[in-house]
């Protein structure tokens, strides 16, 4: 079992880790929630300039996490970084509803990118602690996630701060990866 | 000329012939002695013409060869064209040598061997003559009374014939000793002035040369001494710079460990967000240092070997290696493109590459760039338990460094990150990223090379309108400082409450959530700075703004104080 899980795993990712972009609007949680995964603590946080990468290990997978920083001017070199790119993880601030057509117009973009066609999608619906949060039905709608055609996605409702929702979002991203692929 | 003016064969006749013969001879001696004499000058001129070309020779070997870096330097155009003129000079002196070969040698020569050799055979033909003349004589009158009459007439023909020899003889002795006489009057003459004329053209020739030549060896001269007080100076300013640079790299160690111990406890921050402040480097036009010295780099190989790497973070934002420590041999690297130069004449081209050569160029070196505008600094070695290691991560590599001591880590890492802050700020980098993904991922993923026209008029656009946003609203009242923590500078601001805010209190006021804070950067999110948002700021500024939301906090502040 272990040997057959190894070549499993290795024929799955070769040697390398699944490379997870964490992507999303200034101020969505994407630190917050990279930090939350792996270090199971809640971190202060100041706006990313650039971005942070961490690995996370987590149901036998290793995770290289990548969290970009969302600012308007730095979103267009997210691009960079879309390379042999397996999974996106994207952020929204569910309380800022007066951003969500931002959120869904920058969500649509990375979709069309070429290079992340390949990608499964994982959609965290983040600050459910916050007065006024949309649920995670309520995003799918403002996303328009229904018009997402030929990839895997999910979307779950999250709180960072608490840790709510997010390694089952992480879940479904393991199973989907290992499935995906076998 | 008073001789021979009677030319019977008298003793008068035969003195004079006498005295001119010993004249002759006297003249043969001085003759020969005199062609031994230009003989040994000759071979002198020979030997000097060709040590001068031999000395042309050995210089050419010295320094005049081709565009060879050490001839170049030690000044080989300006050499070879010294060789060149004493080559020149050297031909001369032949030219000067063949002259006297031909108006004195030769001429001394036919002097000796024909016209003073005609006298010797002539004399000694006119003595045979005598002689037989004497004996036909004497025979004649010798004769008998009884002598038969057709004896008497056969000796009286061989007297007459014998006396005619004789008298020829005689005339061609004398002919061939006036040729001497007259000849010595003009032949050493001409051939003297001749030779002194050959030397006249000898030293002209010389003088022309050298003449012409004489304000480009002045030029030389001068700049041979520019270059000497240029060098003097140089190395005064290397001495100079020694020193500097000892006292510096004390005070820097000094420093580094003062720093690495105050910034100690931040050293582990989470997130890699070192603190940087983006206005203290400001990128300026000017390329400049910011900070170089040697790195362990870890192979990116399988093989996890470490090499010393020189690096150089420079106030572009740029960060390069150079793949070898240069201490290779330096003559390959070497190239002069040597057709550039459109100043004439020898001396300008000597002196554009003279100095050219003087000092090698850093391009001349290979090196690696590693792009830090999307980059990351991680303060470990991931899978290692390493001391002063640190990571530089880009989506395409991961460079592993370790510095030399703990002082020197921490002074990189904050750089590098004061850079990446200072890249993504700044316009150099909001002009293309068009440009940077050509250059870097053009082998790898062309599809990356996409951002398009519209993306990139939008970053210029927002750029100047940044630029603006900052300084419209850092002249307000109070916006010079953080509204919660007076930390000079503050390039963020909260949309809603209409206060500028340092990074660090941003942070704070993003997690209350955006019913509370709708905090935007004045650099990162010019988008949002629309003119209805700018006139709604121009009217407030951090003191108002505070004046109202801690309003109460300073009367709980002076109630406290109480």
């Amino acid at each position: 079992m272990g040997i057959l899980f190894t070549r499993m795993f290795s024929s799955v990712f070769g040697n390398k880790e699944a490379r997870i972009l964490v992507l999303g609007l200034d101020n969505a949680g994407k630190t917050t929630i990279l930090y939350r995964l792996q270090m199971g603590e809640v971190v202060s946080t100041i706006p990313t300039i650039g971005f942070n990468v961490e690995t996370v290990q987590y149901n036998n997978i290793k995770f290289q996490v990548w969290d970009l920083g969302g600012q308007t001017s730095i979103r267009p070199y997210w691009r960079c970084y879309f390379p042999n790119t397996q999974a996106v993880i994207y952020v929204v601030d569910s309380s800022d509803t007066d951003r969500i057509g931002v959120a869904k117009e920058e969500f649509h973009a990375i979709l069309e990118e070429e290079e992340l066609k390949g990608a499964v999608v994982l959609i965290f619906a983040n600050k459910q602690d916050l007065p006024g949060a949309l649920d995670d039905a309520a995003v799918t709608e403002a996303l328009e996630l229904h018009k997402i055609k030929s990839r895997q996605w999910a979307i779950f409702k999250t709180c960072a701060v608490k840790g709510e929702g997010l390694f089952e979002g992480l879940d479904w991203l393991s199973n989907t990866l290992k499935s995906g692929s076998g | 000329m008073a001789t021979f003016i009677n030319l019977e064969d008298s003793p008068m006749f035969q003195k004079q012939v006498c005295s001119l013969e010993g004249t002759a001879d006297e003249l043969k001696d001085r003759c020969q002695k005199l062609y031994k004499g230009v003989k040994k000058f000759m071979g002198t001129l020979g030997e000097a013409s060709k040590g001068e070309s031999a000395f042309a020779a050995c210089l050419e070997e010295f320094g005049g060869g081709p565009d060879d870096p050490i001839s170049l330097s030690i000044g080989g155009p300006v050499i070879s064209k010294f060789i060149n003129a004493l080559r020149e000079l050297a031909s001369y002196k032949e030219f000067l040598c063949s002259q006297v070969e031909h108006v004195l040698l030769e001429r001394l020569m036919n002097f000796i061997s024909v016209d003073l050799q005609e006298a010797k055979e002539s004399r000694h033909r006119f003595d045979k003559a005598a002689h037989s003349y004497d004996q036909s004589r004497e025979k004649f009158v010798s004769l008998k009374k009884n002598t038969r009459g057709e004896i008497v007439a056969e000796l009286e023909e061989d007297l007459e014939n014998s006396k005619s020899t004789f008298e020829k003889s005689r005339f061609n002795l004398v002919n061939s000793l006036m040729t001497i006489e007259a000849k010595k009057k003009y032949e050493f003459l001409e051939s003297i002035s001749a030779i002194m004329d050959a030397h006249l053209r000898y030293f002209k020739l010389g003088y022309d040369l050298l003449n012409q030549l004489e304000p480009f060896i002045h030029q030389i001269l001068t700049y041979a001494q520019q270059s000497k007080e240029q060098s003097k100076i140089e190395q005064d300013r290397l001495a100079r710079r020694i020193q500097e640079f000892r006292t510096q790299s004390e005070l820097d160690s000094q420093q580094l460990v003062a720093n690495a111990e105050s910034s100690g406890a931040n050293g582990n921050r989470v997130g890699g967000n070192i603190p940087y402040k983006n206005t203290e480097t400001s990128l300026t036009a000017d390329k400049e240092v910011i900070k170089q010295g040697y790195l362990l780099k870890r192979s990116s190989s399988l093989r996890t070997d470490w090499k010393r790497k020189f690096f150089v973070l420079d106030s572009h934002g740029s960060m390069y290696y150079y793949r070898t420590n240069g201490n290779k041999s330096m003559g390959s690297h070497h190239h002069y493109s040597g057709s550039s130069d459109h100043n004439t004449g020898v001396f300008g081209r000597f002196r554009a590459r003279h100095n050219r050569s003087g000092s090698l160029t850093e391009g001349s070196l290979g090196y690696n760039t590693i792009d830090l505008r999307t980059s990351l600094i991680k303060l470990d070695a991931e899978d290692m338990d390493l001391r002063l290691c640190f990571r530089i991560i880009s989506p395409q590599k991961t460079y592993t460094l370790q510095a030399e001591n703990g002082a020197d880590r921490m002074d990189w890492v904050n750089k590098i990150t004061k850079a990446i802050g200072t890249l993504l700020n700044s316009h150099f980098l909001q002009q293309s990223p068009v440009r940077y993904l050509d250059k870097d991922n053009s082998s790898s993923a062309p599809a990356n090379a996409v951002v398009s026209g519209d993306q990139i008029r939008h970053n210029d656009s927002r750029q100047n309108i940044g630029d603006d946003v900052s300084t419209i609203l850092r002249g307000l009242p109070g916006n010079n400082a953080c509204a919660e923590c007076n930390a000079p500078e503050p390039d963020w601001a909260s949309l809603n409450l209409g206060v500028l805010l340092c990074i660090q209190c941003s942070g704070v006021h993003r997690n209350l959530g955006v019913h509370i804070s709708k905090v935007r950067s004045l650099s990162l999110d010019v988008k949002v700075w629309e003119p209805t948002i700018l006139d709604l700021f121009r009217n407030l500024g951090n003191v108002y703004c505070n004046s109202l939301w801690e309003g109460l906090l300073h009367l709980d502040d002076d109630w406290y104080d109480l």
